[in-house]
């Protein structure tokens, strides 16, 4: 596939000899649509996209190249998770009166076949799926999880820490209680995830920047402008966007890693012709996807030396 | 000085509001983009207004009317600082993290031409017939009519809904950024045309944005089907039927704006007797909101204006509007001059500012601009304030320094009534000869300055940097040239600063000298000429074991939930690479005090041990300022007892350590808990400093008598010997000996036999040249030793004593 020659340019270059971008592929053809918000499966034989506006949700083997389509619900493509089960987890918006209502479905990649396990859902913060198998949201400030045979069930007591934005808020559940950390104070907290390990969060604070707390909500690392941040599967390294605009465009956006304590911070896109937005680590740490603003999705390979 | 006036404005605001369904509704509001950035942030000069200002208050006007109602709602930004200016993947994040059913961003447009005009505009995300959300088009329908309802705006042959796609058909599928990644429908609202200035003077009144946020209100209600409000709300404009507007503004006559709005209006509305009082920005606006529907008498009035009143309806969910031509009131009275500016025999005026003269009566222009004269002459232009009361004559350049001039006004001055003047008024002032220095640091013979120093001279009035060339050096004893770092910016402030480029040696003197030509940007000169001599401190520190390097960010809370008293919110802490004495990085200390008694503190997330030893010495460097403002340590113990400890007072600049004994604090064990700044009066407002290296246990700062460390041990012979009754022992510590914190160092002294006399050091020290005294008044004659001992070292040398 063609590949931009200001991103083969940046190819091969070592960073203080720690990190290199081996390859960066284009992995969609603007003439198969417009992908956005790629994200990797369990064993990262797939990967899962979506349009603009989370509308609808795509399945890309990563062996053939080829494209299934699943869905073409609403929000189905905001923060789909996948499970060690090979089934994918997503949500299903329907305004009725204009209210947002949500329903959470269960798609099983072999069979093909789609599940309803939770509908008329509403007000309830993000969809997150712990430790690959725990699906689990939040609602009126009790945590729910869905249990294996689909039943809804308000959670005593979570092992695995699961953070949420509630109404602006930083708010993690662990061990059953729940927290709210706002390490930088009132304002707008968003793009919150717990590490991999368990042991720090990340997240955007609106008007500072992204920021890693251990899980008492103590800053251990500002990254700066930084969006969109996302964890490695070894909890090592975050991966996030930095996106400037006039107001009303996109004018520039490069991705770049950080180590999770950040004391290191090496870019790794470098274009004007191309604007890198929405990275995503793979189960791989060698590996992130992420989409152009024209709608392209995008392999980074990586080597750690 | 001008008169100030304070408008009050009183909204008659119920804090009852009919709960309507909107309980469970998220909405998300969104007030562009942040900050004070003329290139973004839609900067119209006259009136001064800004977009995101002005966004930014129609929003907090929603979010508080909404939440009355029940909604949910979130508000992308929360000021309008620099760091407000979100990316436009921040705003729909927030959005799509919160699920909201509903995102709106609020905004005020611009033609971007010389053309003027003044139209609402809605758009939302798609084609005009292929919207991405449809129901985002039915909302922006509804937006669109209830705008026109509350904006002065008209209903031109122009797009005013629209899909993003088929508006900017230039941009492809790209549309406005803001709506691009919305999970939900969104629009965004142009409420009206801010480089139209009639509108611009409009928006700068609160409550016209105010009732923009009611527009969105309804429009709202009405996309969830949750009824209709129950009260209703009163507005209109008050203008001079007889006096037109500046025609460059392109008033548009079907809004009413080709006559003049009136200022400090006041509304009076029966029963309730609710008042309004207007501002000054030129909208002659007034506004009631959340009325019970019914009947009412409206008074309304202006200064010299004759009070005028209407009968109205109030009906429910809805706006009525009534504008106002007030009638001028005639008076016959002669007028009378009620003050000037600058007052009469004023000495030091500025040599650039304004002549003002205020009347009693709105005077007629061409009168009384011919009516006025100075002597000697200076040529200028006039522009009128306050109901045509104020005559301001602002020269064309620049008055002559040191000049007495004297100003008329003739009795051919005039109101607009043709009433004269009975008599002629004139006063004097004599403007400024000289620049004056205020204040200047460091202070000519001091002794103990930074390495770093920022040399500064503050005068009164802003520099002419042309005029510096030739008028100031900076040498060092031998008179060669050091090369500073200029810091322009401060010029316009008054100041001359810099800084040397490389260190400043310890022990060195200094001069600077300024000269009498350095002038301001009036022309006016210094006309002196001041030399200042200054030495460096001639201290060597050594480092202590640093608790804390100030390069990672996360170590310390904000100062706001810290225990601050008195702060604003520009008071901050962060690290940063501004400034630094170490590493890359040091801690940024930024306050601004509220109150007379303010205090500044900022604690460590996690307090640090400085260990139990009261003679160990804590201190850390500070880059100093000239605030006045004191400098304290806090510390607390095993107990959880917080000490603090007065360090210095900040009157210094650079880079200096400053430190505490920690016996001075408490005994027993102690942890490093935060820094404070405490006020020392109410005109210590502000400051910056930086801090770095955190450390206790370093050694006693000495004298650098020599500048270079040692690089080996020393023990020289004392002088004089033989002696009576004391004499001077000298030695050097190296620096590869020295530990953290400096090695252990004795140096006693023995009689013949042996025995131990004397201990003159018994402490760690750092590497250095170190003399002690040895003081034998109460030993007999005869021959003694002394013994350095220091890790792996020792030495012994003899000395004679002769009574």
């Amino acid at each position: 596939m063609k590949i931009s020659f200001l991103i083969m340019f940046f190819v091969g270059v070592t960073f203080a000899q720690e990190v290199s971008v081996v390859s960066i592929d284009q992995l969609t053809k603007i003439e198969q649509g417009k992908f956005y918000y790629p994200v990797g499966n369990i064993d990262d034989s797939k990967i899962a996209f979506s349009n603009e506006i989370y509308k609808g949700l795509w399945l890309q083997n990563n062996s053939d190249g080829k494209i299934e389509k699943i869905n073409d619900y609403y929000s189905s493509g905001f923060e789909p998770n996948f499970t060690n089960d090979n089934q994918i987890v997503f949500r299903k918006d329907n305004f009725e009166n204009n209210l947002r209502y949500i329903s959470i479905h269960k798609y099983d990649i072999s069979k093909k076949a789609e599940k309803i396990i939770e509908s008329g859902l509403r007000n309830i913060a993000q969809i997150k799926v712990a430790n690959e198998t725990e699906i689990s949201f939040s609602k009126d400030q009790s945590l729910f999880e869905i249990k294996a045979n689909n039943k809804l069930s308000k959670i005593a007591t979570n092992v695995n820490p699961i953070v949420m934005i509630e109404n602006s808020d930083l708010v993690l559940y662990k061990n059953g209680v729940r927290s709210v950390l706002n390490p930088n104070g009132d304002g707008n907290y968003l793009w919150a995830s717990v590490s991999p390990d368990g042991n720090n969060l990340v997240y955007t604070f609106a008007e500072e920047g992204s920021f890693v707390t251990n899980l008492n909500g103590e800053i251990i690392a500002n990254l700066g402008y930084a969006h969109y941040p996302q964890w490695s599967s070894n909890s090592k390294w975050i991966v996030f966007m930095k996106d400037y605009d006039n107001g009303e465009l996109v004018t520039d956006s490069d991705l770049f890693i950080a180590s999770f304590d950040g004391k290191k911070e090496i870019r790794i896109t470098d274009t004007k012709d191309i604007h890198e937005m929405y990275p995503v680590w793979s189960k791989s740490k060698n590996r992130i996807y992420f989409n152009s603003t024209k709608g392209i999705i995008y392999k980074i390979e990586l080597k750690f030396n | 000085m001008k008169l100030v006036k304070i408008i009050t404005i009183l909204l008659f605001i119920s804090t009852t509001f009919f709960a309507q369904s909107l309980s469970g509704v998220k909405i998300c509001i969104d007030p562009g983009h942040g900050g004070h950035d003329a290139a973004n942030d839609r900067h119209i000069i006259v009136p001064d207004f800004w977009e995101s200002e002005g966004n930014y208050s129609k929003a907090l006007h929603a979010e508080e009317i909404l939440t009355s109602l029940g909604a949910t709602v979130i508000v992308t930004r929360a000021g309008n600082t620099d760091n407000d200016d979100l990316a436009l993947s921040v705003r729909s994040g927030i959005a799509n993290s919160n699920n909201v059913d509903l995102f709106h961003s609020i905004h005020s447009n611009a033609t971007g031409t010389s053309t003027r005009r003044n139209s609402s505009l809605v758009l939302f995300r798609g084609y005009n017939d292929a919207p991405v959300f449809p129901d985002a088009k039915s909302y922006a329908a509804k937006v669109y009519e209830n705008l026109e309802k509350v904006n002065h705006v008209t209903n031109l042959s122009y797009t005013n809904i629209s899909g993003d796609w088929s508006f900017y058909p230039d941009w492809g599928t790209s549309g406005l950024g803001v709506l691009r990644g919305l999970t939900m429908p969104g629009i965004l609202s142009e409420g009206s045309f801010h480089d139209y200035i009639p509108e611009a003077f409009r928006l700068k009144n609160s409550s016209y944005l105010r009732h923009e946020a009611w527009a969105i209100t309804r429009s709202i209600l009405e996309h969830f089907n949750a009824g209709t409000l129950p009260n209703g709300n009163l507005a209109g404009v008050l203008r001079d039927p007889n006096v037109n507007v500046s025609s460059t503004y392109q008033p548009i006559s079907e809004l009413g704006d080709t006559k003049k709005p009136l200022n400090s209006v006041k509304a009076t509305l029966q029963p309730g007797n609710y008042i309004y009082n207007g501002d000054d920005q030129n909208n002659g606006y007034y506004f009631f909101d959340n009325l019970t529907p019914g009947e009412y008498k409206l008074y309304v009035e202006a200064e010299d204006y004759s009070l005028d009143s209407s009968n109205v309806t109030i009906v429910a969910n809805n706006s009525t509007f009534v504008n106002k031509n007030l009638t001028l009131i005639v008076n016959e009275n002669n007028p009378n001059v009620l003050e000037s500016y600058p007052q009469n025999n004023t000495v030091n005026f500025s040599n650039s500012a304004n002549i003002e003269i205020l009347f009693d009566i709105q005077m007629d222009k061409a009168s009384t601009e011919s009516a006025f004269s100075i002597s000697p002459i200076v040529a200028g232009t006039f522009s009128w304030e306050d109901n045509n009361k104020r005559l301001i004559f602002n020269p064309t350049s620049n008055l002559v320094a040191g000049q007495l001039y004297e100003v008329t006004i003739s009795n051919l001055a005039k109101t607009i009534f043709d009433k004269n003047l009975l008599f002629g008024y004139n006063f004097q002032f004599t403007t400024r000869s000289k620049l004056n220095l205020i204040s200047y640091y460091p202070i000519n013979g001091s002794d103990d300055i930074s390495r770093s120093v920022e040399i500064r001279f503050q005068f009164d009035q802003a520099i002419n940097a042309g005029t510096l060339g030739g008028n100031i050096s900076f040498t060092d004893s031998q008179g060669k040239a050091v090369t500073p770092s200029v810091d322009f910016t401060a010029y316009s402030k008054g100041i001359i600063s810099f800084t040397p480029v490389s260190d400043l040696i310890a022990g060195e003197s200094y001069k600077v000298i300024i000269g009498e030509g350095i002038g301001d940007i009036e022309g006016v000169k210094f006309q002196e000429n001041l030399e200042v001599v200054f030495t460096v401190e001639n201290v060597l520190y050594t480092n202590g074991e640093i608790i804390d390097d100030f390069e990672t960010a996360g170590n310390w809370k904000t100062p706001q939930n810290s225990g601050s008293i008195g702060i604003d919110e520009t008071t901050n802490f962060e690290i940063n690479s501004s400034k630094k004495y170490n590493g890359n990085f040091s801690g940024e200390i930024v306050y601004s005090f509220i109150s007379n008694d303010g205090y500044y503190k900022i604690s460590r997330v996690n307090s640090v041990a400085v260990g139990s030893n009261g003679e160990s010495i804590f201190g850390l460097w500070i880059y100093g300022e000239l605030s006045g403002n004191i400098l304290e340590y806090w510390f607390k113990d095993s107990e959880n007892n917080f000490y603090s400890k007065e360090v210095d007072t900040l009157n210094f600049t650079g880079w200096k350590m400053k430190d505490v004994k920690l016996s001075d604090v408490a005994l027993g064990n102690l942890w490093f808990e935060g820094i404070g700044i405490k006020q020392v009066s109410s005109t210590n407002i502000s400051g910056k400093i930086y801090v770095d290296d955190a450390q206790y246990d370093f050694a006693t700062p000495v004298e650098n008598e020599v500048a270079n460390i040692p690089t080996e041990y020393l023990l020289s012979q004392n002088y004089p010997n033989p002696f009576n009754p004391s004499t001077v022992i000298k030695y050097s510590i190296p620096s590869f000996q020295t530990r953290v914190g400096g090695g252990f160092v004795t140096l006693k002294i023995y009689d013949i036999l042996g025995s131990e006399v004397a201990t003159l050091v018994n402490q760690r020290q750092g590497s250095g040249n170190y003399s002690v005294t040895f003081d034998a008044s109460n030993l007999t004659s005869g021959v003694y030793f002394y013994r350095l001992n220091s890790g792996s070292f020792t030495k012994s040398m003899k000395m004679l004593l002769i009574k």
